[in-house]
């Protein structure tokens, strides 16, 4: 009655009325959209070939993923991953990206395969979708457009080791026999050119993809010389190794990053071990990080991986992902699209400390921080590191 | 004086203002501390890590060039190398200089920062150039080469390296300075708000209390005044008024009230004027009939002594009804002149009950003998009474309850006492016929009779008295009985009479 005589206002109404304008607010606000879920697709070679590139970073997604989903806060999105077998060809990538966009609306998609990388690069810029690489980064993926990130080791880097072990140990003459993708091609190309440099004669002899005998490359080499053999490719070249001993070879053999791929030992019936390749082992990262999710693999899958860079680069990849995406509600702006948000926010990745050491990402998407050492085949399955 | 609603206003107005200050002081002093707080923990602290981590690397690097250069045969540390210069050092330059805009530029750390990136610069691109000169075992076989890595190694990497120590030296431990500032600012600050808390909360709830206390004694003092005021008209004192002040709803309820007194008074005093009137009628109206009547019944009488054998039987029968009704209508009369004498004395006395019930048992002795009654009295006590009103009252409860016995049956009457704080209870129960549920609200009313004249004499009169005496007694009477089996009269007697005039 009083405030009515001073304010000659109704306070019962009055009150009604900012309740009403308070429970409106409220209402619109909790409409704002948050972001309440992030589909992340992945592409890897799950079977056929090069599956050691392919279920192991499989699994190491799903590890990061749970984990992310497990420890977020309620405001942070929830993170869905969907997983498709492209058998470690980019045809198949261009076939299960575009399932996975169709099927699962994905805004970020990680694939494991360098062709297939470049295959959708153009697609995923058009649909908003960001595309991530967790195992190569090479300057040819560094040309694709401004969504394509790569966090994965520096191809060039981890081969160009293969060629300064050849001219430490003084060996004259190389055969560079390539698997023809890009991958392969990059690591013989800056292998070559480092030999080339010091001098070293060497031949890149490119096979065909499906091949399994290799004789007549490797008489020429032994009627020529060579006395270094250096095999870029996958598990068939295990072939080659067994019919170059066979054949009574007895020049060392280097390889890539990826004879611990068991098929590549059972293919050269033993043949491989004593081979020098390029690896990444919990010793060259962060051996804390890089052990306690070996443990977790191990744990959760009953064994550790074959071979363990894959799993822990593509762990890092998606955990350096993860850790923008869940703020996502609170950095994003309204007006901006959701490609373009997190491209900005992965170009600014100064330092992310990952189970392979400590990850910068550059304004090209290529990350740093990852660096791969000279491993010598001991035995089936294990690699001992290069005393140099 | 203003009124209640605004007093209230006024009180809770007052408590939220004092909530309002205490919050917005509290939040200024707490902001205080918060600011202090996030200084350290997002600005000194971090950097300080910053500085201790850039130093510890700088150092590491200088030492794994240094080997690289020095001996080939140690390779291992290459990739640290790459890290370092890669990752590490360009994320610390950029904490650097993120460091350097939250300080102002006069600040003397600003030219080490300066240094610090400038030179750092230097060495991830001295170090560039060694690693790309350094490839191969061939290239430490490059005697020139290894003198010019040497000489950068030499003259320009550890200068850079040393300078870079230095500066981040300098920075740490001004960043540890005001590192320990802080901390001792902010243990300052949230000793100083604790304790401004404790005195303003003491200072703030001793003024609410006081408040409180003001605005209650404002409100409940007028209303125990008027309580007292209607205890005093409960117990007709009709006098007394509320002293009014100010215009508040408890003023006018004063107001009102003392209107209410006025016009009860008003209305009391008229009531007792009338019913004065109306006493004074009935004594000289029974007064003034005393005598046709005695004049009737005596002249009745006289014609049957005269008369009586010239009448026939039918005439005397007649006159034999005349004489009934005079006599009967002489005692209504008598007790109706009774009736208005009650209170007439109007002299309060200390009454012995026990006296008084023992006189009362000799004048009722015929009749006791006569109905072989029993009265058991037990021990009373000494009350404050009208002596005769109270006499009456009692008499009139011990004779009704010899005269309704029940036949053949002999009466006992047992009279009791019982003390309470404000008035004494009586109770006198008899064996008699006892009273129907339904009649017992008109027993205590002028001439109502429950049982006819042939049954039991009487004028319909005496419980009547007994509910006047009472009332004069300031007291309650009430029975609780059963058919055939007795009655319980319950009296009660003030313990405050006052004198009336």
């Amino acid at each position: 009655m009083l405030f009515k005589k001073i304010f000659n206002i109704n306070l019962t109404k009055t009150v009604l009325r900012l309740c009403l304008l308070f429970i409106c607010l409220s209402i619109c606000s909790a409409c704002q959209s948050d972001v309440k879920v992030i589909n992340i697709g992945y592409i890897g070679p799950l079977t056929k070939r090069a599956t050691d590139l392919g279920i192991g970073p499989a699994n190491a997604l799903k590890i990061a993923v749970e984990e992310y989903n497990r420890n977020k806060k309620p405001e942070e999105p929830v993170v869905n991953l969907f997983i498709e077998d492209d058998q470690w060809e980019k045809d198949n990538a261009i076939i299960t990206y575009e399932k996975l966009r169709r099927e699962q609306d994905i805004n970020i998609i990680f694939i494991s395969n360098s062709e297939g990388t470049i295959a959708i690069s153009d697609k995923a810029l058009e649909d908003g979708v960001i595309l991530v690489n967790p195992l190569n980064n090479d300057a040819l993926l560094s040309k694709l457009n401004s969504n394509t990130f790569k966090i994965a080791k520096s191809t060039e880097q981890a081969n160009s080791l293969i060629a300064i072990r050849i001219i430490e140990l003084g060996l004259k003459k190389v055969a560079i026999m390539n698997y023809p993708n890009d991958f392969m091609t990059i690591a013989s190309t800056s292998c070559k050119k480092l030999l080339d440099k010091n001098g070293i004669k060497n031949k890149i002899v490119t096979i065909n993809k499906e091949a399994t005998d290799f004789e007549k490359e490797l008489k020429s080499f032994k009627k020529e010389g060579y006395d270094a053999y250096v095999f870029f490719g996958y598990k068939n070249f295990g072939f080659a190794m067994k019919q170059a001993r066979e054949l009574g070879i007895t020049a060392p053999f280097f390889g890539s990053t990826v004879l611990l791929d068991p098929a590549y030992y059972e293919n050269s019936q033993g043949t491989i071990v004593g081979t020098e390749c390029t690896f990444f082992t919990p010793a060259d990262g962060n051996w804390v990080l890089a052990n306690e999710f070996l443990d977790t693999y191990k744990l959760t899958y009953g064994e550790k991986p074959f071979s363990v860079w894959p799993p822990l680069q593509a762990y890092d990849a998606m955990n350096l992902v993860l850790n923008e995406v869940k703020t996502i509600n609170d950095t994003k702006n309204s007006d901006q699209y959701f490609d373009e948000w997190l491209r900005q926010r992965l170009n600014n990745v100064k330092f992310f400390q990952g189970t392979c050491g400590n990850i910068s990402i550059g304004k090209n998407g290529a990350s740093k921080g990852i660096y791969f050492s000279l491993y010598n085949y001991e035995s089936k399955g294990s690699l001992i590191k290069v005393k140099r | 004086m203003t009124k209640i609603g605004t007093k209230l206003l006024f009180g809770f107005g007052m408590f939220i203002c004092i909530l309002i200050i205490h919050t917005v002081l509290g939040n200024l002093t707490t902001k205080q501390a918060t600011k202090s707080h996030n200084s350290l923990t997002r600005k000194i602290a971090p950097a300080v890590k910053i500085l201790n981590e850039f130093r510890m690397e700088n150092k590491e690097l200088f030492l794994l060039v240094e080997n690289k250069v020095y001996n080939y045969k140690n390779t291992k540390a290459s990739n640290r190398v790459q890290q370092i210069i890669e990752v590490d050092l360009p994320y610390y330059i950029l904490n650097l200089e993120k460091l350097k805009g939250s300080i102002e530029t006069s600040d003397p750390r600003n030219s080490s920062i300066d240094s610090v990136i400038k030179y750092s610069n230097k060495s991830i691109g001295l170090i560039k150039k060694v690693n790309s000169l350094l490839v191969t075992p061939k290239d430490y076989e490059d005697t020139a080469k290894m003198g010019m890595i040497t000489n950068m190694q030499n003259n320009q990497l550890s200068v850079f390296s040393s300078e870079i120590d230095n500066r981040l030296s300098f920075l740490q431990i001004e960043y540890n300075k005001e590192l320990e500032n802080n901390f001792s600012e902010l243990s300052k600050t949230l000793k100083n708000n604790s304790q401004f808390f404790l005195w303003t909360s003491i200072l703030f709830i001793c003024f609410g209390l006081i408040i409180t206390y003001k605005n209650t004694l404002a409100i409940v003092k007028p209303i125990k005044l008027l309580l007292n005021n209607i205890k005093d008209i409960e117990s007709g004192n009709y006098e007394n008024r509320v002293a009014v002040k100010g215009i508040d709803e408890l003023s006018m309820l004063g107001n009102a009230f003392n209107k209410m007194s006025d016009s009860l008074q008003a209305s009391f005093d008229q009531i007792k004027s009338k019913n004065k009137e109306l006493e004074q009628f009935v004594y000289i109206a029974s007064h003034d009939l005393q005598e046709p009547l005695r004049t009737i019944t005596s002249f009745t009488e006289l014609f049957v002594k005269g008369y009586s054998s010239k009448l026939d039987e039918h005439a005397i029968t007649y006159i034999k009804f005349i004489s009934q009704a005079s006599t009967r209508m002489s005692l209504l009369v008598r007790g109706l002149l009774d009736y208005s004498c009650i209170g007439g004395n109007k002299e309060l006395t200390l009454v012995n009950c026990n006296d008084l019930f023992k006189d009362l048992k000799t004048d009722l002795s015929h009749l006791i003998l006569d109905t072989n009654a029993k009265i058991d009295v037990e021990n009373l006590p000494e009350i404050r009474a009208y002596k005769t009103e109270i006499r009456l009252l009692f008499q009139n409860i011990v004779n009704n309850a010899i005269k309704f016995r029940r036949p053949n049956i002999s009466p006992i009457i047992k009279v009791k006492v019982k003390e309470h704080s404000n008035f004494w209870k009586f109770m006198i129960s008899d064996n008699g016929i006892g009273i129907k549920e339904n009649k017992i609200d008109t027993i205590f009313k002028m001439f109502h009779r429950l049982n006819d004249q042939s049954d039991f004499e009487g004028t319909g009169i005496g419980l009547a008295h007994c509910s006047k005496v009472i009332e004069l007694h300031k007291g309650t009477i009430s029975v609780d009985s059963k058919l055939n089996q007795g009655s319980t009269f319950t009296i009660t007697i003030s313990k405050n009479l006052r004198q009336t005039t």
